[in-house]
This record gives C-alpha cells, structure tokens and sequence, in this order.
C-alpha cells in the first residue's frame, strides 16, 4: 500500500485512541449526522424540463426566451389521432377529434387548441368575409361536406404535416401549454392525466391515439429519472449482497458494506438537497454510482481487519491495523476518483455538473464513513472469534503473473499492434445527441413520438424571430418578400418536413379576399394591403386562436418555424449554419436571427461537450499522472502507467464506434470520470510490487509474479464489482444513463486487463530495459496461503 | 317514524318552494338592477368621441391605438357605431361599422381602404380580441347585458363601496367565458368591477370601468376602462375623452354600404 508503512506511527496512534475512546459517540452522533444530513432529500425537487440540459446565458437560450417572450410558450402536448380505416375525415373520427378539442380547451394549464375542426377556415362569398372553424357538428355532416372538408385540409399549407398528414390518415391536436409554476410534479403531469381521463371518457374502439410533444417528453425525463431510482437502486443493493457476500462469506461484512454503501447515497443526495440541486433523469444514475464507487472502502477495511484477527490478533488491536493500513490508501483512490468526477465541472450543462459534484460528495462520504464509523462501528459490534476463521473467496492468479513475466516483451508488441489496429474506430463515432434518441424503445413515449414522425410531423425543429425593423413592418412587401425566399431556401433542404410563417398567412388572406381565386395565393400588391388583411383577419378569428403566436404584438417581427425529420446532430449543424449564412447574405441586419430550438440547443451542447471532452481528459490525465507520481514516488514509473489507464477509454471508445457508432453528451463524461477509478488498480499494483521488491529481495520477475498473487484477487474483484455496477445502469430507460454505464463498464472491464498485462510489462520493460534477453525463469510461485478476496496489503 | 316523515315531508317541500321563491325573487331583482344600468347609461341619443385604447404588456410596454368613434342610439334595438382608426399607421383609414343588437348576435362590417371595398365579417363567434386589444367584441358596449342571463347572487362591500354581484351567463354558444361577475354600485347603478370567468371557470379578466356624467347629469357614460388579463399579465386602458353630442351624424351614413365615408 502506498506511504502506509512509511505514515507517521504517532498520528494513527492518536487516531486510533480518538476512535477508541468515542466509539459509541462516533457511531450513534454519526448515525444522527446522517440522518439530518439525508433529510435534505426532503427538498429535493424532481425537473424533467429539457432546457436544464443548458446555461442561462447559452445564447441560443435566449433566443428561445425571446420566442417565448414574443410569441408564446413552446411546452405543447401534441394528441396524435390515427383511425384504423386509415381515414380521418368520417362522421366518427372528426366528432371524436371535436369532443377532443373541448376537453383540450378545459384542460389544466391549455392556453390554445390547434386542430383540424376548430382550425380557423377563412371564406368569401360576395362581400362576406366568414371566419370559423373547419368541422363544426361532425357527427351531422353528409358526405359530399366530409368531402369539402377533406379537400380543403389536404390543400392548405397551414394544417398539412402539422395537423393532418398529406394523405388524410392521421390528424393532430396541438395543445400550446403555459406551466406558470414550471413544476414538474404538479403541472405536466397534472395536464397529462387530464387528456388521458378525457380520453377514457369517449370510447374509441376503432382510433389509436398516441400522445406526445414536449410536454410528453418533459414528463418521460421526470418519469424514467423516478423509475430509475426505484429500480435501479433496489437492483444495485441486490447486487452488492450477492456479490459482497459471495466474495467473503460474512453476513456481518455484507451487511455493514451495505449500510456504508446506503448510507453514502442517502447523505450525498440529503447534501444536494441542501444545496438546491435539482434532480433530473441524470442525476438519477448518480446514487448507483456511488455505491459502486463506495463499496470497495468498506470491503478493504473490513477484511483488513479479518486479516489482522486471523493473524490472532484481538479485535480493538485488528482494528487498529485495518485503520493503519488503509488510511492513506483509501484517501488516495477517493481523491482520483473525486478529481475524476470533478473534471465534470468543465462541462457546459448543468446537469452533468451536478451529476459529478454528487458523485464526487459520495465518493467523500464513502470514505469519511469507512475510515471513521466503519472501524468505530466494529469496535462497538461483538466481533466473535469465528470471524477469523471466515473463508472469503479467493482467486488465484499466479498464472497471470508467470505468463507476464515469460511474454512481457510479446505483449507490449501485442499492445501496440492492437492499438494502431484499433483506435481508428474512435473516428466511426458519430456525434449525436438528438434528444429523441435519450430514450430506449421500450418507452411509449418514444414509440408515441416514433409514430407521429413516421406519419404526420417531425419534432425537430429551428425557430426564428424574424425583426422588421419597425412596429407594423411584417407586413410590407420587402419583409414578406424576403421571408418567402427564406422559406423557399429552406424548403429545397434536405430532412425538411415543414416551413411555417406569416406568409403562409397573408397569402391565404390574398386568395380569399380576392374571391377564393388560386391565382391571388400570392403576396399582397402593397404594404398597407398586407396589413389591413391582417386587421380583418385578426377581427375574424375567435378568442385563443389569435396570431399572437406568429406575429408579435406591435407586428414589428414574425416567428418562423421549421421543422424536420429525424436525422443526426451533424446534418442539424450544417443546415442551421447554412441557415444563419443565408439570412446573413440576402436578408436586411433587422432580420437575421440566431436560428434556435431545443434541438439546436443541444447540438451546440454536444460540440461542447467535445470540447469537453479533450479538456476533462487532458486534466483528468494530468490528475492521475501526479496521483501516480505520487503513489509510485518515481517520475518515470508514474509516466510509464499512465498507459494503461488511458488506453482502456480510448480502446472502449474504439469499440463502441465499431459497435454502436453514436457518441451523446454522456458518454463524453466518461472517459473523465472513469480515469479516476482506473487509476486505483495500478496504484494497488505498483506500490505492492514496489514493497514486495524492497522488502523480500526479489528479481523484477519473481516479484512481478509475487505481486499477482497477492493484490490479483482483489484488483479483479474490485474490478468486477465496478463492472458490475455500472451495468446495472444499462437497464436505465434513459439512454444518456444506459450508455454512460454500458461505456463505463466496457472501460473498467479493459482497464483490468491492461493492468494484468500491460502493466507488469510496462515495469519490467524500466526493470529490464528492451535490449537485455536475460531473463531467468521466475521461481515457481509460493503456494497460496488462502488471503481473502479483498485484501488489499 | 311514518308519523315523522308525514311531518317531515311538508317541511321540505316548503322549504323548497321558499327556496325556489327566493331565487325567483333574486333573478326579478337582478332584471331591475340591469335595467336600472341601461336606463342609467342609455339615451344620449348621439355622440362623437375620440377612443384611446394602450395595450400593456406584461413586461411593460406598451402600444397605442386611436379610433374616432361615432355613435347613434336606435329606438328599437341598441346603437350602431362607427369607428374610423387613426393610428398605427398601417391600417389608418380603416374603418368599423357596429351594429350593437339587443337581441342577437352583432353584425360587423369592416373597410380596408387598400381593398376599397367593405366586408361583412359574417361570424357569430364574437369571442376574438377588439384591434389586438384584450377587450373581446363580446365585452363591448352595453349591449352585452341584454344578452345574458342575470342572477343576483350575493351583495359586498368592496374597495369600501356597498355593490350587488350579479353572476351573467352569456347566450351565446361562441362565447369565451362560462360566467361573468359584475359588480353593480348601489349608489350609482353602474358596473364598478366586471370579473370574466373562462370556460375553465377560472378568473380570466378583471374589467374596472369608469363613468362620469354627460349632458346635465341626465346620462353615464365611459371615460375610462381597465381591461386586464390576469392570466397573461397584459392590460388594455381605454380612455374615451371629447365627447360632442352636438356632432351632426346623417343616419344613413350608418349602414354597410356608406360607413366608409365618415372620417
């Protein structure tokens, strides 16, 4: 163990004493600490918002602000009505959709139904200038109105792939939501519940229904986040009994692991209460971390003192010993992994900032726990001397150690000749984080949402708000003009699905004030012409169907809305830069605009987090290299290892873009955080082969296989339990978790591997240098004298 | 127990009745109260006066709309009006013509003098924004009270002024509320507080008006009026101010193929 022989004897004295003497203190004051600290639970908040994946001061934040601001709110909830005879407009289905729309207009927190009955159709006849909904009384109308009715949705650019599909065989209800509070327990799901009752009330035998839209998805982010702690984490707390008592036989040692591991995740989430933090889905996968992270401390000190008591030590003496020795080591591997978790503070969401600082207070927990009410705990506890006799399990890895030795060279060229091999593959990761994509296909949200994309309107989008540079300027002829090209352009993109804007409006104005005549669906002759068709218009439209959510109040700006298919982060980037260029180039300053949505946001997220990416890493890389320095206290050992703790994540990485191909935001974190855990099984190894060398006058090689058999165990069980762990998170709903877990494991499982074979090598290639060929043959190993699993000295 | 039933039967039926006599009385008393605020503001025969409406947003700023307003009494139904709009500037020169009916929907007819032509705005939803106001076409004038159903439903001292709340259902099917509460001043007999409830029966807009007496005291007639929408923070102060009763306005101007004449 590093410096543990080398700590000053008088400090653990004192230490010790201290513990002695407090004990019961010590146990039961901690015991109340942890318990006001986890009260702070209490005031922990549950956010699904999409928009706490970004900063305040994001500028494509504020440019949806501004659209909110302006325009309206964007939180929607979007009814997806598919009959089964594949046609919407009949008697039944158009009634249905109508009952639909007066429980959507009742429904809690609904500030706008857009639909296609009580879609505001404007006609002409004469001089009459008639305004009203498109289906009113569906259930009494004869078939050749169905069939008016029909053709005038499937013409109008304003309801088709928003409201209706092209082919008539899906219809939408858009409800425009404005949660005032931005709660997420008493609102969304408030609303929900709302249209699901409305729903049962008005049987539909022959309709599928499919509910969606932001504030659907908001919902699945609270949801998933909550399934994921009560699933999850009972889960994890089956695995760690099973695995813990299966590696050491000891109900006693499972039982305070798991409270150590319980009692870590509660304080740390009490802590984040205190300090405000809110949860959000990805919080949620950090209570599983830390127990996978935590575990380890309690194990090594338990079986320390086993250790010490089988050697027939008395229980206060081994108690005593098990603090001794783990101490620093402990305080050690926290800190990487604390620094590893910290790195996440670089990173631009906050989210994923609170998600490393929780950890990181676990991890800091974990130790405090062990090293302080763990061993006073055992103290207290009527250790009985059968403890001693205790057989942990234990696994044998000599052979690893005699295989190293004989082939070190073989495996460094091995090593290199894979990684050449192998590391291209990073380059087939494809940037995504398309937030469709955040959840697994088992939730009927995204199969709602997998539907509604298939067959009426996308979820992607790009707003503007598009200035006219004076109150009253939408209007004017060189505004529309130019918005219509730009809409144009656009609609000549590909994954374009729908351009919305106020042209669309004044030209339907146009045809009809000109008799319905199709060659008058063009822009107005002059400005004022424009806008006193939007003053009859206005005039006409019945109350919460207004243009307030196109064209701003003084008409000084328009909202223009694109929305596309499903594609990946990288075709959303070239065509929003090509946008704003666009807008740039052709149109007037007054108009350019920062195109900006959800969907953007995130995609400006995610070359963040690239950035990210390389900075975490660099500075976690930086982190372990001093860790390692110090722990090996030598500069070119702690260099030369720095290998295998960097080559697992790149290797991982360079199967998943083999495997997987796309890379979110949350796998970016892992290769930060998953440094600091790597890290200890090199520690443990170094500093034990360093011992064994120093003390036992030992060749490199002899000493190699010394150290394999008895650091092998523990370094593979620690490993597996992390493994283990993190897997546990794949089972998460919510992909950025799953991921993030499937990743981590993948990481740590190599990790073990290169520290069982790149590792030794990497020592006897400084022992031994390239050249030198004489190697004798190592000693056949001593016969394993049965140390248990998790010691760690 | 028969012997008590038998007893107690009468009792509730009477109770009943007296109950349903109660409501009879108050719903005849809400009838008088309305009609005592028609007469009070009604019989000004014509007028000609300029309407200021400000539109405040929720963060504060805010829009100006003018209109001249001319309006005439009609004997057997209500009035008719006609607004020419003097700002903004884009649709100046447009013009309204309103037909405030007693007993049936509206009729609107409006003149876009870049269209040079009039159009009726055949809708019976009345329930849109006045000029992007957050005054609906169903809160003006006082045509409306004649178009609801009136129950006097409690009396209050509010703001330190004795009123009858009357709870008003509108008869038409379009409208945009489910109930209204109007506040009517015993003192005064004008409304003091209209508060509008939306179909979620949730308040919706608070409507403080305010009156002042014309042509020697004989008549009230508005000279202010705070529309405000609670639930989207934006408020709507319209100001009426010259009233001229002495304007000639030729009658036959009034009607849909003529209005477009008045400036």
């Amino acid at each position: 163990m590093p410096a543990s022989s080398a700590a000053p004897r008088a400090f653990f004295d004192a230490y010790f004493e201290f513990l002695r003497k407090w004990r019961h203190l010590i146990v039961w004051g901690m015991l109340l600490l942890v318990v006001a600290l986890t009260s702070g639970v209490r005031l922990l908040r549950i956010n699904g918002d999409l928009n706490v994946y970004f900063d305040k001061d994001n500028p494509q934040m504020q440019g949806l602000e501004h659209i909110h601001r302006e325009y309206e709110k964007t939180d929607n909830l979007l009814v997806v009505v598919a009959p089964r005879n594949g046609n919407v407009f009949t008697r039944q289905t158009l009634d249905f959709i109508e009952q639909l729309v007066a429980e959507a207009q009742r429904a809690p927190f609904v500030a706008r139904v857009d639909a296609l009955t009580s879609y505001q159709h404007v006609s002409s006849s004469g001089d009459d200038l008639t305004v009203r909904s498109l289906v009113e009384n569906a259930r009494t109308m004869s078939p050749a109105e169905l069939a008016r009715v029909r053709r005038i949705a499937l013409a109008d650019s304003m309801l088709l792939k928003r409201l209706v599909s092209p082919s008539g065989h899906v219809a939408g209800l858009f409800l425009t939501a404005n949660f005032p509070k931005k709660d997420f327990i008493s609102e969304g799901p408030t609303l929900i519940k709302f249209m699901q009752e409305a729903l049962a009330r008005h049987p539909h035998p022959d309709i599928d229904v499919h509910l969606t839209g932001t504030v659907m998805v908001d919902n699945a982010f609270a949801e998933s986040g909550a399934q994921d702690m009560a699933t999850l984490i009972p889960l994890m707390i089956l695995v760690i009994t099973a695995l813990v008592y299966y590696f050491s036989r000891s109900w006693i040692s499972t039982l305070t692991s798991l409270a150590i591991v319980l009692l870590s995740a509660a304080v740390s989430m009490g802590i984040i209460g205190y300090m405000g933090m809110e949860v959000t889905a990805s919080l949620t996968s950090g209570p599983v971390m830390i127990m996978t992270i935590v575990i380890a401390d309690g194990i090594h000190v338990f079986t320390s003192v086993i250790l010490a008591m089988k050697r027939g030590l008395g229980k206060e003496e081994a108690v005593r010993e098990a603090v001794r020795l783990n101490m620093v080591p402990l305080f050690l591997t926290t800190l990487t992994t604390v620094l590893g978790y910290l790195t996440m503070n670089l990173s631009d969401s906050p989210p994923f900032r609170d998600l490393g600082n929780l950890v990181s207070i676990g991890a800091a927990v974990g130790w405090v726990l062990s090293i302080l009410w763990l061993p006073a705990l055992l103290l207290v506890l009527p250790l009985r001397e059968q403890m001693a006799r205790t057989q942990a399990k234990v696994f044998n890895f000599d052979f690893v150690g005699v295989f190293v030795t004989r082939n070190w060279r073989r495996i460094l060229v091995v090593t290199a000749l894979t990684s050449a091999l192998m590391l291209p593959f990073i380059t087939r990761n494809k940037l995504n984080d398309m937030f469709l994509d955040f959840f697994s296909d088992s939730l009927p949200v995204k199969q709602a949402t997998t539907f509604t994309v298939n067959n009426l309107t996308g979820i992607y989008s790009i707003e503007y708000s598009l200035g006219a540079g004076r109150a009253g300027g939408v209007t004017s002829q060189a505004y529309l003009r130019k918005t219509e090209e730009f809409a144009k352009w656009f609609r000549q993109q590909p994954h374009v699905i729908q351009v919305s804007s106020v042209v669309d409006v004044v030209k339907t104005l146009n045809k009809t004030m000109h008799g319905d005549s199709a060659s008058y669906y063009r822009l107005p002759a002059t400005d004022a012409l424009g806008a006193q068709y939007l003053l009859a218009y206005e005039m006409s439209l019945p109350q919460g169907q207004n243009l307030t959510n196109q064209i701003n109040i003084d008409k000084s700006s328009s909202r223009f809305r694109v929305v596309f298919q499903n594609m990946y982060t990288e075709d959303l980037r070239k065509i929003e830069l090509a946008a704003n260029q666009w807008l740039r180039d052709h149109a007037p300053a007054t108009m350019y605009f920062d195109g900006t949505s959800t969907s953007v946001m995130f995609r400006y997220l995610s070359e963040k987090n690239i950035r990210f990416l390389i900075e975490g890493f660099s500075l976690g890389i930086l982190t372990i290299v001093i860790c390692l320095m110090l722990a090996t206290r030598s500069f070119r050992l702690g260099l030369i290892t720095l290998l295998p703790n960097v080559l697992p994540s790149l290797i991982a990485f360079s199967i998943w873009g083999l495997l997987v191909g796309k890379v979110g935001m949350a796998v970016a974190f892992v290769t930060s955080f998953t440094l600091g855990i790597v890290v200890d099984n090199t520690i443990h190894f170094i500093t034990k082969y360093k011992r064994i060398r120093r003390e036992q006058d030992l060749t490199p090689e002899e000493a190699t296989v010394e150290t394999f058999r008895v650091a092998g165990s523990s370094m593979f069980v620690s490993t597996l339990i992390l493994v283990v762990g993190f897997l546990v998170l794949v089972l998460s709903p919510f992909q950025l978790n799953s991921h993030m877990g499937m990743l981590s494991a993948l990481t740590l499982a190599l990790s073990l591997f290169y520290d069982f074979l790149l590792t030794p090598s990497l020592v006897l290639l400084l022992e031994r240098g390239l050249r030198q060929r004489a190697t004798p043959a190592p000693r056949a190993a001593p016969a394993p004298d049965a140390k248990p699993a998790m010691a760690t000295t | 127990m028969n012997k008590m039933l038998a007893a107690l039967v009468p009792a509730v039926l009477l109770a009943a009745a007296a109950q349903a006599q109660s409501y009879e009385n108050s719903d005849a008393r809400a009838k008088e109260i309305i009609g005592h605020v028609l007469k009070n503001t009604t019989g000004y025969d014509h007028y000609a006066v300029d309407m200021q409406m400000q539109l405040i947003l929720e963060n504060g700023k805010s829009f100006q709309r003018q209109i001249r307003q001319y309006v005439v009494e009609q004997p057997d139904d209500f009035e008719r009006t006609v607004g020419v709009f003097k700002t903004p500037a884009d649709v100046k020169g447009s013009k309204i013509l309103m037909y405030a009916h007693a007993d049936r929907p509206d009729d609107q007819w409006l003149f876009l003098p870049a269209l040079n032509r009039p159009k009726r705005i055949a809708n019976e939803n009345k329930s849109g924004a006045f000029f992007g106001s957050e005054i609906a076409f169903e809160d003006l004038g006082n045509a409306k009270l004649k178009k609801m159903e009136h129950h006097l439903v409690r009396e209050e001292t509010y703001k330190g002024r004795n009123y009858y709340v009357l709870k008003s259902t509108p008869a038409s099917k379009y409208t945009s509320y489910s109930f209204i509460e109007i506040y009517i001043d015993k003192a005064t007999y004008l409304d003091g507080e209209v508060r509008y409830f939306d179909k979620k029966e949730k308040l919706y807009k608070v409507d403080v008006p305010q009156y002042r007496q014309f042509k020697k005291n004989t008549i009230w007639l508005p000279v202010r009026q705070d529309m405000k929408n609670v639930q989207n923070g934006r408020t709507t102060v319209t100001t009426w101010t010259n009233y001229d009763f002495t304007y000639q306005i030729d009658p036959s101007y009034l009607a849909p193929e003529k209005f477009m004449k008045m400036e």
